[in-house]
């Protein structure tokens, strides 16, 4: 299902959304990025990268943002109590546009710059014997722009955009978003 | 299709290569499961394994990750793992980032076979 985004009756979209930080999230997050992508017109190729590329930025943040309070699969499910729980949220901003999709994955965590640094290539990764760090190498191989912010209070702004190939990128929304907790 | 299944076919014993068929989805969510079943299997003794991947509609790095660490656990035990046939989906995220020549992707079953018992 490739549509023009001119010919839809939709247009142009500016989604907010806000999601627990669960593993169970990251199955809608990919379905929800999957429709819009093929909404802009990417071909199946480029839906799948964008579907890879939301899941490996929102698994970071279910699986690395909240650890330190006791948040993670990693982690035993009483590491944490419900009300910590439900302070910890994954904000998701998905802007729509004329030949480009661009995602904004936030959480108000301990900040990606605080974790284990992401492998520099698939050697790096072969020579490490598998582990983590492979998500954030996908995100900038998937991705034609990758851009992440660190605010002082705390956690991470992951903004990641993709165009179509026959689009120019519009200069006037090439700069990062401000995302409001 | 299910969003999650693996079917571990049965061997005769510990020593012959074991056949998994890997169904659904390999995500964060779904690969704690996975690698609990394939690693106790290598506990046992198995030190071949063939995955299907004829089935597999997605993989993360999460994913990605366990089958390396299977990899490098077979191979410490001078034994291997297959991936047989993987969707054109998934054999392109393996292209893509490079993984095809780290993972032994065959395209059949007696060639897996041959591989796994050489």
């Amino acid at each position: 299902m490739s549509q023009n985004l001119q010919d839809s009756p939709v247009g142009n979209l500016d989604l907010d959304l806000r999601c627990p930080v669960d593993t169970r999230v990251l199955a809608l997050m990919r379905t929800m990025a999957c429709a819009l992508a093929e909404h802009v017109g990417f071909d199946d190729e480029q839906v799948a990268q964008v579907e890879m590329a939301v899941d490996e930025a929102c698994a970071n943040v279910v699986r690395h943002a909240y650890k330190h309070l006791g948040v993670s699969p990693d982690l035993p499910d009483d590491s944490a109590d419900e009300h910590t729980r439900r302070r910890c949220q994954l904000h998701a901003r998905i802007q729509v546009g004329e030949g480009f999709l661009r995602i904004i994955i936030a959480d108000s965590g301990i900040g990606l710059c605080n974790t284990a640094p992401g492998v520099e290539s698939v050697e790096d990764f072969q020579q490490r014997g598998g582990g983590g760090g492979l998500g954030t190498l996908i995100i900038r191989n998937f991705m034609d722009e990758v851009h992440y912010d660190f605010p002082e209070q705390s956690g991470t702004i992951l903004t990641m955009t993709k165009y179509l190939k026959s689009t120019a990128r519009p200069a006037d929304q090439g700069g990062p978003e401000t995302i409001h907790r | 299709m299910k969003n999650y299944d693996l079917v571990i076919h049965p061997g005769d014993a510990p020593s012959q290569p074991r056949r998994v068929e890997l169904i659904g989805c390999l995500d964060s969510h779904t690969v704690v499961g996975f690698e609990k079943s394939l690693h106790a299997l290598l506990d046992e003794g198995v030190r071949g394994l063939v995955i299907d991947l004829q089935q597999l509609t997605y993989i993360s790095s999460a994913g990605i990750s366990a089958l390396m660490g299977l990899t490098h656990r077979l191979r410490q035990n001078d034994g291997e793992l297959i991936l047989l046939k993987p969707t054109e989906k998934v054999n392109r995220v393996f292209r893509t980032l490079g993984f095809t020549n780290i993972f032994k992707i065959v395209e059949n079953e007696s060639e897996a076979d041959s591989s796994i018992t050489r």
